[in-house]
């Protein structure tokens, strides 16, 4: 038999292309990632976006502004209630409505609640892309006990709409204060059950400590914001800098971390959960009493100008910009949403790390693909 | 930073440039193409490095961009505006190698408004299939399935 000879001299290395997604579990939603590589490293990251897209920005330029917020709903769905706030609050700057204290208050811990949610899930899917498949279910049982609470009281589960221009659209149900309450004990005892599973992990660590860095001047010109800029170091909570609703009676902790890597995000998230506990129980026993709505018109003009409203979603930091010409609809509607911005922090950060590195600093992003392409 | 600092120090570089708090929370800064780089540059040393946003606009007869612009440092907020009179090739520099988050953002409104970014490393359609036709953010854009417009 003849011997074949390899002569590896002849043997080149070639960069190539690999689509991730848009069905790849790991994306969370249609994101397509087109990857250059080189062996196993990525060389560079194009995102095609767009699969969907909506053009929610557009819709609006024909819709009234009270149908507006139900649009809002279908962007960042794991922050739904905070997105709705932010039309309502910038309707109401413009309208100059000063709405009860009682919205303010249901508003913010509803907030809180709604932040708590988006964390959990994305505790439990972080912990799903790296291999740790348990933490899925302890999250979703949690979260769902958020999602009945908000059933009660909004009617809806995940879209809730429930702010509207001037308030909100029912009252508390009877049961939500006693639900609450409940709810608040049990996080505090499964978290450190959480960390013992998760964080304190060898494995999980050594995916985490060190890996997708991003230093602080790179995240403020990527424009991240929310857990990711804080994760590095910058102090970008819009709770803190601009408080809206109740947030301004509330003593918290703004939680930044400045490591700036995969561990660093995580931390931000899980110490953010326990900081959203505090800010509900200081105001759950003290929801005044003074109605849920403020005298809007029926049909809403908004007078000609500009207006933006910024609000911190579980992602970080939405802008509504509404550039109104005096009509019943807006002339131009702009919504920055926090995950849009955070996916240039992917482009940078994933350079130069292995694909399965790639899919853990997504994971860390925390995307929700219709809050990138509205 | 505020206000007023801001906007005797532009003015004595660019004395082209228009400001109007009219309407609006901000200062806003209306500036020419030819300047706008410039400009931006110069607001990038003046200590805004956060770049909040950059929104496509169609003001009728003009297209433009408008850019919020942040201090990280005292949470100083700035509106710049730039217009464009050219509908059938209007064009702008790159704000890509200054404020790195330019790189997504100019990539939609080239692919809704289409603005065409001179010096972006992917000018390439972002949201929409690369096959389509028109830009539809523009007023002018007809909608023929009546989807939106109806």
């Amino acid at each position: 038999m003849e011997q074949v000879t390899l002569n590896t001299a002849d043997l080149k290395s070639q960069e190539y292309f690999l689509n991730m997604g848009p069905q790849h579990p790991a994306t969370h939603g249609v994101l397509r990632l087109i990857l250059t590589l080189d062996g196993e490293v990525v060389k560079n990251i194009e995102p095609d976006l767009g699969y969907i897209h909506r053009s929610i920005e557009k819709q609006c330029e024909y819709e009234g502004y009270k149908q507006i917020i139900h649009l809002t709903d279908r962007m960042d769905y794991l922050s739904a209630h905070i997105n709705n706030e932010a039309v309502a609050l910038a309707i109401e700057q413009a309208l100059e409505i000063e709405v009860p204290e009682r919205v303010k208050v249901i508003r913010t811990i509803m907030g809180e609640l709604t932040r708590i949610a988006s964390h959990l899930l994305w505790w439990g899917v972080m912990g799903m892309d790296v291999g740790a498949l348990t933490t899925f279910m302890y999250a979703f049982r949690d979260r769902e006990m958020i999602n009945d609470i908000m059933e009660e009281t909004c009617g809806a589960r995940l879209t809730m709409s429930y702010s509207t221009p001037g308030g909100v659209m029912f009252d508390l149900h009877p049961n939500f204060q006693k639900r609450v309450k409940e709810f608040i004990p049990h996080l505090r005892k499964v978290i450190p059950k959480y960390d013992e599973l998760l964080t304190g992990n060898v494995i999980f660590q050594k995916r985490m400590k060190g890996v997708g860095y991003l230093s602080k001047e790179d995240a403020i010109s990527l424009g991240a914001s929310g857990p990711v800029a804080r994760g590095s170091g910058v102090h970008s909570d819009i709770r803190k800098i601009k408080p809206y609703s109740a947030l301004d009676k509330v003593d918290f902790k703004e939680i930044i971390y400045t490591e700036g890597d995969n561990l660093a995000r995580y931390k931000v998230r899980m110490d953010e959960m326990l900081e959203s506990l505090n800010i509900i129980e200081q105001l759950i026993d003290n929801i005044p009493d003074d109605g849920i709505q403020a005298k809007t018109k029926a049909l809403i003009k908004l007078p000609k100008g500009e207006f933006l409203q910024r609000v911190e979603t579980a992602r970080g930091d939405l802008g509504v910009y509404i550039v109104s010409d005096g009509k019943k609809n807006p002339y131009r509607v702009k919504f920055r949403s926090p995950g849009f911005s955070n996916l240039n922090a992917l482009i940078e950060m994933g350079k130069g790390h292995l694909i399965a590195d790639l899919v853990a600093i997504m994971s860390t992003l925390d995307f929700v693909v219709p809050d990138i392409d509205r | 930073m505020n206000t007023e600092t801001i906007q005797n120090k532009l003015a004595g570089i660019f004395p082209e440039l228009q400001f109007s708090e009219e309407a609006s929370q901000f200062l806003n800064i209306i500036v020419s193409k030819d300047d706008y780089i410039k400009l931006a540059e110069t607001l990038k040393n003046e200590g805004f490095d956060y770049l909040f946003s950059m929104t496509g606009m169609d003001w009728g007869k003009e297209l433009g961009v408008t850019l919020h612009l942040e201090r990280t440092e005292d949470r100083f907020m700035i509106v710049v505006k730039v217009m464009l009179e050219d509908r059938e090739n209007p064009e702008l520099p790159t704000l890509e190698n200054i404020w790195k988050t330019a790189h997504l953002h100019e990539r939609e409104i080239y692919d809704l408004f289409g603005i065409n970014f001179k010096g972006h490393s992917v000018m390439k359609r972002l949201l929409l299939s690369e096959d389509w036709e028109g830009y539809p953010m523009r007023k002018d854009w007809m909608d023929p399935s009546k989807m939106i417009i109806r």
